[in-house]
């Protein structure tokens, strides 16, 4: 891109970030120029799209496959009660808040799942992935992605009042596998379920990705490597390094196995909701005008911004435009299996 | 002996061990337990002196 062709900076929006010397005109201009793609965007991903819009990076790609809760309303911070009540994807209460925020900044709302299918899609012209996500099979397939693609990402955690962030960067240090090589058995790591989370501790996971994502963007480099752990309750912020295992399965061998896995599973208990995700077994696209018009005589149905809603005497279903559908009030998949194949169709 | 930080806790464990004995013997699952010693991030096999300090720590997976 020549000179002439980039677009001007505003001359007071990011001032207070243009005098700083770490950033500057120069570094204001690459984050103008980036594309990232942020990977669930409810907690730590909401904080990240904001402080990120905020600062003026050029395009933000946004997925997650869920809609807003009144539970989310206590540490995500993109949503209102209003969002709430009308159910809304969180992509899209998401974009339209980030609009609002910084109305130069272009979002891409995708309210899709990741998977195995998808997920090498989703890097394509981003510079950088943030990690918004809250399990680990997704976070295993964004690093098989991001290491065979030559993408770098940011991973974050955060339970209880603890959290954790690690930058990858392909070729230059350990990826996910070198720090655990082996995601941990499901059931075994707590959960938002089981062990709440303090908005204050997403808070500070949330802007140290963000700060990671700002100077890489803006080409400051990664500063100090390795895996920070915080406990913002107790004061604690602990460093330390993390070597590049050169047996790593995939970094070190170049085997992706989450991401060669072509099988997503068909059902996911969703962490701390009395429901279960249903997706089909082959990405598809809903057309959700005839569903509604099927639905309309069996029960109310409702369509939300993005999602249809759907309540009949046996169950609610809230139904998103790839075919899949939160099965609500119940945790037991086999009922949810059965409520989507009655409504929905397999 | 060792001494282990978990959580803003102090344990004394018998050295000669390994991080992976310690992450058991304190009933945490090795699978999301990670140690490290001197501000490195080391294997749940390293061997683990009478004198040595290690910091424990769960991985999160929350977001």
């Amino acid at each position: 891109m020549t000179e002439s062709e980039r677009k001007p900076i505003p001359p007071d929006r990011y001032s207070r970030q243009r005098i700083l010397s770490e950033v500057g005109d120069s570094g204001q201009r690459k984050l103008a120029e980036s594309s990232v793609l942020i990977a669930g965007c409810g907690a730590l991903g909401g904080l990240q799209a904001d402080l990120l819009a905020r600062a003026g990076v050029g395009k933000i790609r946004l997925v997650d496959r869920d809609f807003v809760e009144l539970s989310n309303l206590q540490r995500q911070i993109l949503f209102d009660e209003k969002d709430a009540e009308r159910h809304m994807a969180k992509v899209e209460a998401a974009s339209a808040r980030l609009h609002s925020i910084n109305s130069e900044v272009e979002t891409e709302p995708l309210a899709i799942d990741i998977t195995s299918r998808n997920v090498e899609n989703l890097l394509d012209g981003v510079d950088l992935v943030l990690d918004g996500t809250d399990n680990f099979e997704t976070r295993y397939l964004i690093n098989d992605a991001c290491i065979k693609h030559g993408k770098s990402w940011v991973y974050g955690g955060v339970i209880g009042t603890i959290g954790m962030v690690m930058l990858v960067e392909p070729r230059n240090g350990a990826c996910l596998r070198c720090l655990v090589p082996d995601p941990p058995s499901p059931g075994s790591v707590p959960t938002c379920d089981t062990s709440g989370v303090l908005n204050g501790a997403v808070g500070v996971v949330a802007s140290l990705q963000a700060t990671t994502a700002l100077r890489f963007l803006t080409g400051a480099g990664a500063g100090r490597r390795g895996l920070v752990h915080v406990d913002p309750w107790n004061m604690s912020f602990d460093f330390c390094k993390v070597l590049r295992d050169g047996d790593c399965p995939c970094c070190g061998r170049g085997e992706f196995e989450f991401l060669e896995a072509k099988s997503t599973s068909w059902t996911t208990s969703l962490c701390g909701r009395n429901s279960v995700q249903v997706s089909p077994p082959r990405e598809i696209s809903l057309d959700l005008a005839a569903l509604r018009a099927r639905l309309e005589r069996a029960g109310m149905v409702e369509k939300t911004g993005l999602l249809l809603m759907f309540k009949a005497a046996d169950g609610e279903i809230v139904i998103f435009p790839d075919g899949r559908a939160m099965i609500m009030g119940t945790t037991d998949v086999t009922r949810a299996r059965g409520l989507y194949a009655k409504y929905v169709g397999i | 002996m060792v001494k282990v930080i978990y959580k803003n806790s102090e344990f004394q464990v018998p050295g000669n061990t390994s991080p992976r004995k310690i992450i058991v013997r304190l009933g945490l699952n090795p699978e999301s337990t990670l140690a490290t010693r001197s501000g490195k991030l080391i294997s749940l096999e390293t061997s683990i002196g009478q004198q040595d300090e290690i910091k424990l720590i769960s991985v999160v997976s929350g977001g």
